[in-house]
């Protein structure tokens, strides 16, 4: 089928009401496009796997029969050697202990990978939230207003890409710690979430905006732009009702692409020791742990890096398979 | 993408298969019970005794098998931050600096046991006056590295140099106790080393005798004297800064070039006499010293006999964690590691008792300590035996003591009742730890796991390495436990508890905060004794007294694992530096 002409568009509705709609739409074409698309399928079925893995990870891990945080080779003779490391084979991978354990504390990895799971998904998931809020908002408003907001608008994107993001926050954490954090406390977990949420949409919001004012601009000429504002809509009529419509397909691929980034960009953080702290179970530490060990204890790495790799590599399977279902060019 | 589809979709499954498939040949870490193990066997009694004037003489032992010749090459990841002499203060700078620098003792070390006898000096030293006189006689036939001999003016000089300005990085016994002062700033008032011309109190009657005159008894001289603060230096050679970077030698081997940071080589001294030295030998023709190599490479460079390994060894680099259990597994090289007692150095759990008050929580904090975990995640046996003594068995006069009896994985029951004794409830308790390796991370988890059995929250305080010692070592530091490692400065007593447990001094010194007037007085009577022997029986006599209040938790006899390559004959570690002694090697083949 052919490209939406212009002048279907302004009969769009918003996105959550589009799949309901019976008539012959960009979206259910998009949506027919997506089902067609086997890898996307796979990827969006691995993708809601781990998310069900997630929520779920308390209840499994109770059916499991072990927690995240206890010290299982520590108190329980046989599990580690006195050096620490797995007494049997893989890892010390058994019938108790599916994944193995930990070289050192011994905790469990599967719980750990369970646990870890939840960790990076919070994050990711809150930081691509605030950052859809603050893309949109702000990238269809200086779009659609230009001159002088769209000056300052460039300006301020050029100095937060200019931004050395992993250096502030290798600066920052100990900064946070003594000022914030009272000398006979801990940093709360709340605490640690909340500034690693900050950080990542405080700089992620900046390529969306970006995106949807290039959007917007070129929307803004289009008539039935013009037409709303020739019957006298308001401003904010036209940015929520005419043009926000007409930008979700780039933002939806841009925020599913954005959610492998954060978890890897999370992970590189707590494996420089930044991130997430003891005891909360996370992957990046996980990895940095499998790489002291390495020599030892190869198994232990490949957990939390395979867990890693399919994770990003179905979110990014996923964002391509959306983009292919939403690009006009790859629809027949 | 419709043509990929399918491959694509496969992709996540191929690269998990093939990430365990690969992995899968990782083989478990065995049982771990009953075998030949490197781990350290620290808990050995290894005090030094005086020798005498018979042992003082040359030449030293010979060890077994060894053979002249060669070059060894010693890959040490950082070069020695001083070379000076009077500036050197730590245990492996002591040993490597014997091979170029001879002192007025010297620890003469056979079969792994050390003697203290007279290096320059013809035995280790006469006492008169109560402690107060010492007497030291030069041997015939010491020379420098160019044939002069060395009197005992040099000596005097040597010791004058430590009460210079920029000397303060050295030990700083000599001008304290030559002044009879409390601490070098106020020492350096009364004399302010060679440009205030000579110092009275050491007495020089002929060329070859020294004499010291201190105000109070010493009894520790002969060790004293056996620190590096206590080699000559000739006037007309002393290049200020210069002399740093390239001393003048007394010892079998000279210098011939450092670059600083690059590489230090050595070649034979000629005018080394053996026949005056009891603690050296001049095996190899020569070493050649290079820093910068990461430690992991060198030590699997050398594990595995590539290259340069089969000559290399390394005195300062120890064995890294990630091959401890390769080390283990592989016998051709667990035959490669050099492992022993790190000198005195004893790792205890410091509680700051001006926080916590109470002797029954600090006793419970004695028996929640999780000897053994704690240990694991450290690396094993390889870091150390479990202490129960405050002092390490390598002081002089050391007694086995265990006050408090529990088992290494501790004891919650006991905690528990100790806890319940105390005058107020304590449901939470800081500890604070260097952020310098992720080992301690996991250890302030183990520790936190332990206490939170025992309902006692464990707050953990990770502090970036630079703050730490800032933090931890002031007064009113808002922190109840650390762990600490330290030593004694020589293998006797007298620099444990006099010089932390006193109620007047410092934080700095007395960190924790020991307060007891009866331990008080006791230090002050046993610091007029000037015989050492009685010396170090009173203060092992005190230590258990202080030890009844638990003011410290011990918890490791500190070991060290070193390497050596499969061609280096006569590696050890020396008892008393810590550290494999570079007078010993030799080269099997070269």
């Amino acid at each position: 089928m052919a490209a939406p002409s212009p002048a279907e568009s302004p009969e769009l509705r918003p996105a959550a009401e589009a799949p309901g709609a019976r008539h012959r739409g960009p979206l259910a074409a998009a949506l027919r496009a997506f089902r067609r698309d086997r890898t996307g399928m796979v990827s969006l079925g691995v993708v809601c796997l781990f998310a069900l893995l997630a929520l779920a990870a308390p209840l499994l891990a109770a059916l499991y029969g072990k927690n995240a945080t206890e010290h299982y080779g520590q108190d329980t003779p046989g599990l580690l050697s006195p050096e620490g490391l797995p007494v049997l084979p893989n890892g010390g991978m058994s019938g108790e202990h599916w994944f193995g354990v930990e070289p050192g504390l011994g905790r469990d990895v599967l719980a750990q990978l369970l646990y870890g799971m939840r960790t990076s998904l919070l994050i990711a998931l809150a930081s691509v939230a605030v950052i859809a809020v603050i893309g949109v908002v702000v990238g269809i408003t200086v779009g659609y207003l230009s001159g002088a907001v769209d000056r300052a608008f460039t300006f301020v994107c050029n100095v937060l890409l200019a931004f050395p993001t992993l250096l502030l926050l290798l600066a920052l954490s100990p900064v946070i710690q003594t000022r914030f954090v009272g000398p006979r406390e801990n940093e709360p977990a709340w605490m640690q979430f909340t500034v690693l949420i900050m950080v990542f949409s405080a700089f992620g919001w900046v390529p969306l905006a970006m995106v949807l004012r290039t959007a917007v601009r070129s929307l803004r000429e289009r008539e039935f732009v013009e037409a709303a504002r020739a019957v006298g809509a308001s401003r904010r009529h036209i940015v929520f009702r005419e043009l926000l419509p007409n930008v979700w397909a780039p933002m939806l691929v841009h925020i599913t692409l954005a959610v492998p980034g954060i978890v890897t960009a999370e992970a590189a953080l707590s494996f420089l020791g930044v991130g997430i702290n003891e005891p909360i179970p996370d992957w990046g530490r996980m990895i940095s742990r499998g790489s002291e060990v390495f020599y030892d204890d190869p198994t232990y790495m490949v957990f939390p890096g395979v867990a890693i790799l399919v994770f990003v590599l179905s979110f990014n399977l996923l964002g391509d398979a959306v983009r292919d279902a939403l690009d006009p060019r790859t629809l027949r | 993408m419709p043509g990929s589809t399918p491959r694509a979709a496969a992709l996540p499954v191929i690269a998990t298969t093939a990430a365990l498939l690969l992995c899968s040949c990782s083989a478990g870490a065995g049982t771990g019970e009953a075998r030949d193990s490197t781990a350290v066997q620290s808990g050995k009694r290894l005090s030094a005794v005086l020798g005498t004037a018979k042992d003082s003489a040359g030449p030293a032992p010979a060890v077994p098998g060894a053979r002249p010749g060669g070059t060894v090459t010693v890959a040490n990841l950082v070069d020695y931050p001083h070379l000076d002499p009077q500036k050197i203060y730590s245990g492996e700078s002591y040993s490597t600096s014997l091979l170029w620098g001879r002192q007025l003792t010297q620890y003469q070390v056979v079969d792994g046991r050390p003697t203290l006898v007279g290096d320059l000096a013809t035995d280790t030293g006469t006492p008169s006056d109560g402690g107060r006189t010492w007497t030291y006689h030069l041997k015939d036939g010491i020379a420098w590295e160019d044939g002069k001999p060395i009197t005992a003016e040099h000596v005097k000089y040597g010791i004058e140099r430590t009460f210079a300005p920029g000397f303060e990085a050295g030990p700083t016994y000599w001008p304290e106790w030559l002044t009879g002062s409390k601490d070098r700033s106020s020492a350096v008032k009364k004399y302010g080393g060679p440009k205030d011309g000579d110092l009275d109190d050491i007495e020089i009657p002929d060329d070859k005798t020294i004499v010291f005159h201190f105000p109070r008894p010493e009894a520790d001289v002969p060790y004293m004297a056996a620190q590096s603060s206590s080699s000559p230096v000739r006037e007309d050679k002393d290049s200020g800064t210069g002399y740093d970077v390239k001393p003048f030698a007394t010892g079998p081997y000279r210098i011939v070039e450092h670059k600083q940071n690059r590489s230090l080589t050595l070649e034979r001294n000629p005018y080394w006499k053996a026949e005056t030295d009891p603690i050296r030998h001049q095996y190899p023709d020569r070493f050649e010293f290079t820093f910068g190599k990461q430690t992991l490479n060198t030590a699997q460079e050398v594990l595995n006999g590539r290259g340069d390994g089969p000559t290399t060894v390394s005195t300062k680099n120890e064995l890294p964690p990630e091959l401890f259990a390769t080390a283990e597994r592989d016998p051709a090289k667990r035959k490669l590691i050099v492992s022993g007692s790190r000198g005195a150095y004893t790792n205890d759990l410091y509680i700051k008792n001006s926080r916590v008050t109470d002797p029954e929580v600090r006793k419970a904090i004695h028996y929640l300590l999780p000897r053994a975990q704690a240990r694991q995640v450290l690396g094993g046996p390889h870091v150390g035996d479990f202490a129960t003594t405050l002092s390490s068995p390598a002081v002089v006069g050391w007694k086995k003591y265990d006050l408090y009896p529990v088992a290494p994985t501790g004891d919650i029951t006991k905690a528990k009742e100790h806890l319940a004794r105390a005058k107020k409830k304590v449901t939470k308790l800081t500890y604070a730890y260097s952020a310098d390796s992720l080992q301690q991370d996991r250890l302030a988890q183990v520790l936190g796991d332990a206490f939170a059995k025992a309902g006692v929250k464990l707050v953990v305080k990770r502090l970036e390495p630079s703050a730490f010692y800032n933090e931890v070592f002031r007064g009113p530091a808002p922190y109840d436990l650390w762990l600490n490692t330290t030593s004694v400065d020589w293998p006797t007593p007298s620099t444990l508890l006099p010089d932390s447990f006193h109620s007047k001094l410092d934080a700095l010194n007395n960190s924790i905060r020991y307060a007891n007037p009866k331990v008080d007085r006791e230090l002050e009577r046993i610091e007029s004794i000037g015989d050492a022997r009685r010396k170090a029986d009173a203060l092992i006599a005190l230590e258990e007294v202080v030890m009844k209040d638990v003011p410290v938790v011990p918890f490791l006899y500190c070991g060290i694992s070193e390497f050596r390559g499969a061609d280096i004959g006569g590696a050890a570690i020396h008892p008393i530096y810590g550290a494999i002694s570079a007078v010993d090697l030799y080269l099997k083949k070269s």
